[in-house]
Order: C-alpha cells, then structure tokens, then sequence
C-alpha cells in the first residue's frame, strides 16, 4: 500500500471512531443550526460581511501604522509591549515573566495564539503548570489533548467520556451519583466543573490571555468569552499577559460593531457574547506579547495575506464536509478545517502540512459561509499548486487526495456531495473515504474539476 | 518591537492599499418606548430577568425583597475581596444599555469594582432611562471617549454566565454569576441619577 501520510493515517483512525464521528457531527450541526437561526435575523448580513471583509483587507495592507498606533497606545496606558519573531520567543517571554514573578499558579484563559506557541510545553519545562480555565480547554487539558476546534476544543468528547475523564482526575467523586440521561450528565458535570476550579480562579499569580482584536486607536484587548472565566484571569492575578499574532489588530473601537456580531453570530450563533471585556491598560501589571511567527511572510503575499482577515470563529470548520467527516486532531496542528488546511502549511510550514490543502472537496461550504469572506477554497487550489511547483508531487496520491477527487472529480458526486453538505454528508463522505482509501488503486482517474466552471453552480454566491 | 515593525514595513512595501470602507447606514433613533421593549425582549432572551422602580428607594427595596437573607453588596460601598468572596447578590450600575442584544455595559475604575458583577452569584444593575441606546455601535460610540483618554476597564454583559462546552448543551452558570437582573429607575423627566438621590451609610 506505500505509505500512508499522517493525514490520511489520522484521518482514518478517526474514521474508524463512530463516538467521535457522532460527537463532531452532533455538535458541528448545532452550531450551525444556531448560526443560521440568528443570521436570518439580520437583514444586513451582507453587507456586514462585505465591509468586515473591507475592513480587514484595509487595515492588513496598512498593518505597519496600526500596529505601531496599537503598540504606542497600549504603552500610553502602562501596558509593557513586547515583539515575538517566532513561536520560541513567544513562550519564552511569558516563560521569563512566570518565572521573574515567582508565579507558582497561573491561570489561563482560551487561546489559539498560545496553542500555536505551546506555551503549555513550554511553562512544564520550567516547571509551571497553568490552569486551562476554559471549560472545553480544562476538559483537553485534563485528557493529555490539544483542542479539536478553534471555539468548541473539546467538541470531539462525548459527555460519557468526560464523565469518565473527570472520575478519573477526580473532578467528581468516586461513587457519586450522576445522571444517564446525556443532556442532565452534560450539565451535571458543567456544573462539577465549576465547583472545583472557583478556589483556584481566586487566587492566582500571572494570567495569560490571547486576544479576539487589539485597537490600535485605543490601544484596547478585547477578549470575548461567556463563561466569567476569562474575567477571572484578567481580574485575580496582579499581572496579565495577552499573547495575541499581529493579525489581531483593528483599527477603531466602532469596529467592533461590525466584527463582534459576525464573530459571535458565526461562532456559536449567539446574538452576543455573555461576556466582552474591553482593556485598556491594568489595574495591575499588563503585558502584550505581539506574535509573528510566520504572518510577516503571508503579509508579503497579496493573496496569503487575505488569509490573515480570519476572526477564528470557526464557523468553516462546522461546515467543511472533511472536518465534519475526520474532526479536528485528524489535522495535525491546532487549527484545523479549511482555514487550518491554510494555516498550517503557510505558518508552520513543515512537510505533512503542505499535505493538508488536499484534505478538501473544494465544494465552497467553507467560502460561502466565511464572516470576512475569505474565499477560503480557492486559496486551497492555489495552495495545491504551490505545493506541486514546489516538488511536492506525490503528496497529493499519498494522502489520498484521488480519494477526495473521487468526491470531487464528477459533477454528480460532487453535486451529491455539496447539496448533501450541511447534513448527511458526514457518513457519506466517510463511506467514501475509507472506500477510496482501502481501494486506492481502484479509484478512478479523473480530470481534475475545473474549479470555476463548478463555481457558479455550488460555488459561494456571487452576492 | 522595531524589528517586528520594520518586517510588517518590508512586507508591505509597494501593496495596494485599500480604503477603509464607510460606516453602515444608521437607522433612525427608535422611540424610548421602543428601546425599553426591545432591550427587555433581548435580556429576557439571554436568560437576564427584568425589574423596574420608579426610583432609587423602591429599587433597594425591591431588591432586598427578592434576596431576603442575602448579603446584598452595593458599588459605593466600595466592596473589597472579602466582601465580593462572601455576597449573595452584587448590585452595580448600569453605564449603557444595548437594546438590540439586551447587553449592560459597565466601565470600572478599580479591580474590586470590575470584580462586583463577577463574583457574587447574582449581579444586579441598575440603569436609567436615558442609558438605553439601540445597538453596539452606538454603544461603541459613546465608549470610546473614555478609552481615547487613557486606561479604562469596560465589560460588555449579556446575561448570566454560560457554557456548551460539554455536547453544545447550554448550561447556566458557568463560572461567572448564575442570575442576572436589570432593573430600570422609570425616573420622571428630571430624575436624578441613581446613586446621586441617596449615600448609603
Ligand atoms: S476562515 Fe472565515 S469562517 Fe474560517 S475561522 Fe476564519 S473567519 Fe471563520
């Protein structure tokens, strides 16, 4: 059989799961149906999007005077500014700080930023231990995981597999009652998971925080969450560090009125956050650590640097039928759905990753629903062909991208395919992956699809 | 910092560079009738409850009649830790209200003030008639003075604390409060603010 890559190695180990094929199917599905509810309701949605997407594409193309408007602004206010070149440098800054404050207990607040640093690793190695005080990174932490998805991280787990996780860890007494029931044991252990951790949100020494936006006029971090977690880490310990990539930046306050209610509608389709806070310098100590590690060199290509305008909100992960298919570890790094396909090989950049922009049916789900309209498929492509010119060849059999030209490659499948992809796409699609793949050389040639000749049939709406 | 801006600078040298685009069309201002039931609409969709008074004196009253026996903690008092730690109920003033997404917005000069709507179990706000405005970027408007100026601490609350975390099951409290109420003063025209009409000793 050849090799196997580790795509399609991982990707069939999750195949093979039929708890977390449900699990990623059930919660991809509510979240859009949620989505979908609360974007009708806005008529304007539209032409939100189009100017968010403006928006962004204004503000990365001048990212060199907001981010030194954001820096000098944030000094303004007492916040120390710090410039990392590379994943290394971020984690040894905050490293460095945990270790000059003698912070015995830390506590963290979801990020992808520090995910994409491995802070974590990084503060073990100097013997700290954060505390994840989001419940579904407290949940990844606590399993020995990294999250699965950029707003859910432990949307993969089953609530009877986090039941077991938290007797185990004990999170919950042995022998203490809990419900069969799925929805009362979700609860139940929501709640458990909030007793146990309340002492230690009150006390605590360093809070490490990523960032949803940086204002350069104000030099604001805006952190969005609903769980009071992330109030707790930039309110009990007297020193607080944001790590947060350069992307983040916008440049006014009244941005926010446009990017929040697509951040949060697309994300879990929720009309507002239960909880924004907006900082503007302390009280107490405040730190940002401003993250490059690769985004200078997507911003020095016009169309990697559209890429950049991503929120995370995660919505395209809901809606890509591989994602929906294999779940996010499949992917190999911490960002995985279509956007991950793109940030993984342009940021990271290693060997396997330049595999993953294969791992798509090009159907344009993930486009069509996009916030900031980041025509995220055909970035795919171009990604595909760069990955040939750049000697690649091979990788595209060895991940079993025949597999997905299979889906892809004639206009019924695909069709079947793309009008299937908010649904029953996701059995589907794994019978024909683990078909194509256990009959690889069996899977038929095909031309490639000549992608805008698809487009205007399936393709995001031209709108 | 200088190196990170001279590669951002490097980057983008000789890139197209894009307007930024303009501001969405502003609808006319609704009616104060109209803020008040689209703002308690959205509140009471987001799990907040909803209370009014027609002053100050009936607010305290009505407050303490809902939480007979809590240790009530109100922001002149200026709480510190201890206090937050041990309240039943934490009472703030509202600065604004979002009628669009029933949303509070509260800006702190203090950790202790920030903390107020945090830690006790119930978080109470106070607002009047005149904070109501209909929807974020009016919000957003109003706020920004008071960033330009220098540090400000603001939060934007919509309902009580919640996660999904666990099966997308929606489950409240997370680790913020488990109840959130408004309650509005239906002062007169002329009604002097809350916290203006009376010290508490
Ligand atoms: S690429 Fe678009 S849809 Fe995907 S996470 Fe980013 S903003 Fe959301």
């Amino acid at each position: 059989m050849g090799r196997a890559s580790p795509f399609r190695r991982r990707a069939r180990r999750a195949l093979g799961n039929p708890v977390l094929a449900r699990n990623v199917l059930r919660a991809t599905d509510t979240s859009l149906a949620h989505r979908r509810e609360v974007v009708a309701e806005r008529p304007d949605w539209e032409d939100l999007r189009e100017r968010a997407a403006a928006l962004r594409r204004h503000t990365l193309a001048r990212l060199d005077r907001y981010l030194r408007e954001f820096a000098e602004n944030a000094r303004a206010r007492g916040v120390q500014v710090h410039a990392a070149r590379d994943a290394r440098a971020a984690a040894r800054l905050v490293s460095e700080l945990a270790r000059r404050k003698g912070a015995t207990r830390i506590l963290k607040a979801k990020s992808m930023a520090t995910e994409e640093i491995e802070l974590n690793a990084a503060l073990a190695r100097r013997g700290f231990r954060p505390l994840e005080t989001d419940l579904g990174e407290y949940i990844v932490q606590l399993a020995g995981e990294r999250p699965s998805h950029l707003t859910a991280p432990a949307l993969h787990r089953s609530a009877e597999e986090i039941r077991d996780l938290f007797l185990r860890e004990g999170v919950i007494r042995e022998g203490t009652a809990l419900p069969r029931d799925r929805r009362a044991l979700a609860r139940r252990l929501s709640l458990s998971a909030r007793e146990t951790l309340r002492s230690r949100l009150l006390e605590a020494d360093l809070g490490v925080t990523g960032a949803n936006f940086l204002v350069a006029e104000t030099g604001t971090v805006v952190l969005v969450e609903n769980e009071g977690n992330i109030r707790f880490t930039t309110t009990t310990p007297p020193v607080v560090v944001a790590v947060a990539g350069i992307d983040k930046v916008i440049p006014r306050l009244a941005d926010l009125g446009i990017l929040l209610p697509l951040l949060t509608r697309s994300a879990t389709g929720q009309r507002a956050a239960a909880g924004v806070s907006l900082l503007s310098g302390g009280p107490g100590e405040r730190h940002v650590v401003l993250l490059d590690n690769g985004r200078t060199r997507m911003l020095a290509d016009p169309e990697d640097r559209e890429i950049l305008a991503c929120i995370r909100c995660g919505a395209c992960l809901n809606t890509c039928p591989v994602y929906r298919s294999v779940g996010g570890h499949a992917y190999g790094w911490i960002y995985p759905g279509p956007i991950g396909a793109l940030l993984a090989p342009l940021l990271r950049g290693r060997g396997e990753d330049w595999e993953l922009p294969f791992a798509s049916t090009l159907c344009g789900a993930c486009a069509e629903i996009c916030p900031v309209k980041i025509p995220l498929h055909e970035h795919l492509l171009r990604l595909r062909a760069r990955a040939a010119r750049a000697g690649r060849r091979g990788i595209g059999e060895r991940i079993g991208f025949r597999a997905f030209r299979f889906l892809a490659g004639r206009e019924d499948r695909f069709r079947l395919a793309a009008r299937l992809a908010r649904r029953m796409e996701g059995p589907l699609l794994r019978l024909g992956l683990l078909a194509a793949w256990t009959a690889a050389r069996e899977a038929p040639r095909m031309a490639r699809p000549a992608f805008h000749e698809m487009r205007g049939d399936h393709g995001p709406a031209a709108s | 910092m200088d190196r990170l801006l001279r590669r951002v600078r490097d980057a983008l040298r000789g890139a197209a560079r894009p307007e930024r685009p303009g501001a969405p069309e502003r609808p006319p201002p609704p009616s104060r009738a109209a803020l008040r039931a689209a703002f308690r609409e959205a509140l009471e969709r987001a799990a907040g409850r909803w209370l009014t008074a027609r002053d100050e004196e009936e607010a305290r009253r009505r407050i303490e009649a809902e939480f007979p026996g809590e240790r009530i903690l109100w922001w002149e008092e200026d709480p510190g830790e201890r206090d937050l730690r041990e309240a039943g109920v934490g009472v703030d003033r509202a600065d604004l209200l979002v009628a669009e997404t029933g949303t509070v917005v509260r800006t702190h000069a203090t950790r202790e003030a920030a903390r107020l709507s945090l830690l006790p179990p119930v978080s109470v706000f106070l607002a009047r008639e005149e904070d109501l405005v209909p929807d974020l970027p009016e919000a957003l408007r109003r706020l920004a003075p008071r960033h330009r100026a220098g540090r400000a601490h603001t939060v934007l609350v919509t309902g009580p604390s919640r996660t999904a975390d666990i099966e997308k099951e929606l489950v409240i409290p997370a680790h913020g409060p488990r109840e959130l109420l408004v309650l509005l003063l239906e002062a007169p025209e002329g009604g002097r603010a809350p916290g203006e009409e009376r010290r508490r000793g």
